[in-house]
C-alpha cells in the first residue's frame, strides 16, 4: 500500500480475491441484518479507510492486520446501522465530537465542496494530486504520467496544486466555508 | 529558520496527526495568532480531502473492475476457415519478405556508388549540420550527377529532408498513453478502444477510433494528443503537425506544453524547419523558462545551428 500504483493494485487485488477478508466481512454484515450488497460495500469502504490509515501510520501494530482490518470493517457497519436505524439519542449526544445535525451537515457540506473541486480539475490533475498525496516520487509520478523525467513531474506536482489553490481561492462560497479571509 | 517557518513545514504532518500533543498545542495556537497559516492550513486540509477522495474513487473503480464478470474467451476458429486463408497468408507472408529483401538491397545501393551520400533517415541523427550533395533520389540520376555539385544548407529549397526527418525521429520520445487512463474507464468507447490499439502499436486503428470522437467529449484534448501521436507515427507529419498546433493553441495544460515541442518535431519531419511559424514557434518555447522542454528545445536550436 506504501508502493507503487501497480503494487498497490495488486495488493487490492490480493484482498479482494484471495485474502478471505471479502468473505468474513460479507457474513459478518449478513449475520447482522445486512445482505451482501450491503457487504460488499462494507468491504470497499473498509479498504479505503484501511488503506488511508495503514498510509498515515495509523495502524499501532497491537494487532494483526487482519484483526485492523475487521474491526474497522465491524465498526463500519456498526455506524451504517446507526444511520439506517436510529437508535435513541444517548446523553453525549450534545458534545462537540459527536455527531450533532450541524457536524453532519457541514460534513455534508464539505463533501459537496469535494465534490465540485473534482469536477472542475482536470484529469491530468487529478491524477497528479493523487499520486502525489501516496507520496510516490517523482521519478514514479513521471513513470505513472508517461512524462520524460522527474523534473518535469515535480514540475506538473507543483501547477496542478497551484491550480487548485487558485479555484479555491477564487471561489468566494468555499472560502467562506473554510473561514478564509482574503486580504484586502 | 523561525518560528513561522517551522509551523509551515509541519502542516502536512499536523493534518496526518503526526505531530507530538506539545506540537500539536504550539500549532493551534499558532494559527490563531496568524491568518496566513490558518489560511494554508484549511487550502492544504481542503488538497487533502481532495487527494483522498481520488484515491478513494480509484480504489473503488478497481473494485468495480474486479466485480465484473471476465469478458468470454473468443470462440476458436472453425478449422476449414483456417485452412482456407493458409495460402493467403503464406503468399501475404512471401511478398513481405520480397519486399523487405528488396528494400533492404535498394537502400545500400547509393552508398556502395556515392560516397558521402545521404543516408535513409535512422534513429541516429547527424551530429554536425550536413553537406549534401543536391541529388535526385533515383539511381540513374546518381550515377550522372557531378560530385562538385554541393549546397550549403540554409536555404529552404535545399534543406535536406532526411536528416531532419532523422533528427526529429530521434528527438521524438511515445508517450505512454496508457498511464493516463481516466479513474474509471469506460470499456468499449472510443477513446479506449484507441489506446488499446496504441499499446498494441497500431497507429490506423488509433486514428480510426478517434476520427468521431466530438469536441464536447471531456476527453477531447486528451484523444487529439493521442490522435496527433499515432499520426505522427504513421510519418503523416503534416496531419500531426495541424493536430499538435490545434493542441498548443488550445492553452489547456499539461496539452499544450508538451504539444508546443512536438508541433516543432512533426514541422522537423516535415522538412519544414526554415519556416517563419517554426522559427516563430521555436523561439517562443525557448522564451519560456520554465517550459518542460526548454532544454530540448535548446538542443534542437543548436543542432540547426540558426
Amino acid at each position: 500500500m506504501l508502493g507503487s500504483v501497480p503494487q498497490r493494485e495488486e495488493i487490492f487485488a490480493y484482498l479482494y480475491q484471495s485474502s478471505g477478508w471479502r468473505d468474513w466481512v460479507v457474513r459478518h454484515v449478513t449475520d447482522e441484518g445486512g445482505d451482501g450488497p450491503a457487504g460488499e460495500d462494507v468491504f470497499q469502504e473498509t479498504l479505503i479507510l484501511f488503506d488511508r490509515n495503514i498510509r498515515e501510520d495509523r495502524f499501532s501494530r497491537e494487532s494483526s492486520l487482519q484483526t485492523y482490518f475487521l474491526g474497522i470493517a465491524k465498526q463500519w457497519w456498526f455506524n451504517r446501522r446507526r444511520v439506517t436505524r436510529p437508535v435513541p439519542l444517548s446523553p453525549e449526544y450534545d458534545r462537540p465530537e459527536h455527531d450533532n445535525p450541524e457536524r453532519i451537515a457541514l460534513r455534508q457540506e464539505r463533501r459537496d465542496m469535494i465534490e465540485h473541486v473534482l469536477s472542475n480539475l482536470g484529469d491530468h490533475c487529478k491524477k497528479v494530486l493523487e499520486l502525489y498525496k501516496l507520496s510516490l516520487t517523482n521519478e514514479e509520478i513521471a513513470q505513472e504520467l508517461g512524462l520524460s523525467s522527474p523534473e518535469m513531474a515535480k514540475k506538473y506536482s507543483y501547477r496542478c496544486r497551484e491550480k487548485f489553490r487558485a479555484f479555491v481561492l477564487g471561489r468566494k462560497d468555499m472560502l467562506e466555508h473554510l473561514d478564509i479571509q482574503l486580504e484586502p | 529558520m523561525n518560528d513561522n517557518e517551522i509551523f509551515y513545514d509541519q502542516i502536512e504532518a499536523f493534518l496526518a496527526g503526526r505531530l507530538a500533543p506539545d506540537q500539536r498545542e504550539a500549532m493551534e495556537k499558532a494559527m490563531l495568532e496568524n491568518p496566513d497559516l490558518a489560511r494554508e492550513l484549511a487550502l492544504r486540509r481542503l488538497e487533502f480531502d481532495v487527494s483522498e477522495a481520488l484515491i478513494a474513487q480509484n480504489i473503488r473503480g478497481q473494485l468495480a473492475r474486479l466485480r465484473m464478470p471476465p469478458s468470454p474467451e473468443p470462440p476458436p476458429d472453425p478449422p476449414a476457415y483456417k485452412y482456407k486463408f493458409r495460402p493467403l497468408f503464406w503468399m501475404i507472408a512471401l511478398m513481405l519478405t520480397v519486399a523487405a529483401i528488396g528494400g533492404y538491397w535498394w537502400s545500400r545501393q547509393p552508398t556502395r556508388m556515392i560516397p558521402n551520400q545521404e543516408q535513409a533517415p535512422s534513429l541516429v541523427p547527424e551530429l554536425t549540420p550536413p553537406v549534401l550533395k543536391d541529388v535526385p533520389p533515383t539511381r540513374a540520376n546518381q550515377d550522372t550527377t557531378p560530385p562538385d555539385r554541393k549546397v550549403t544548407p540554409g536555404s529552404p529549397e535545399n534543406k535536406p529532408v532526411r536528416p531532419l526527418l532523422a533528427m526529429a525521429t530521434e528527438l521524438y520520445q511515445r508517450p505512454d498513453m496508457q498511464t493516463l487512463r481516466g479513474t474509471a474507464p469506460v470499456a468499449g468507447d472510443a477513446y479506449e478502444l484507441a489506446l488499446s490499439a496504441w499499446e498494441k502499436q497500431d497507429y490506423t486503428a488509433v486514428v480510426t477510433a478517434l476520427q468521431n470522437i466530438s469536441s464536447d467529449d471531456p476527453k477531447w484534448m486528451r484523444a487529439l494528443t493521442l490522435r496527433a501521436h499515432a499520426q505522427f507515427n504513421l510519418k503523416r507529419f503534416a496531419q500531426a503537425c495541424e493536430s499538435f498546433a490545434t493542441i498548443a493553441d488550445s492553452k489547456i495544460m499539461p496539452w499544450s506544453e508538451e504539444a508546443e515541442w512536438y508541433v516543432l518535431l512533426a514541422s522537423l519531419a516535415e522538412g519544414k524547419a526554415e519556416t517563419a511559424n517554426f522559427r516563430a514557434r521555436l523561439e517562443k518555447l525557448l522564451s519560456d523558462q520554465g517550459h518542460p522542454y526548454v532544454e530540448q528545445a535548446k538542443d534542437l536550436k543548436g543542432r540547426l545551428s540558426f
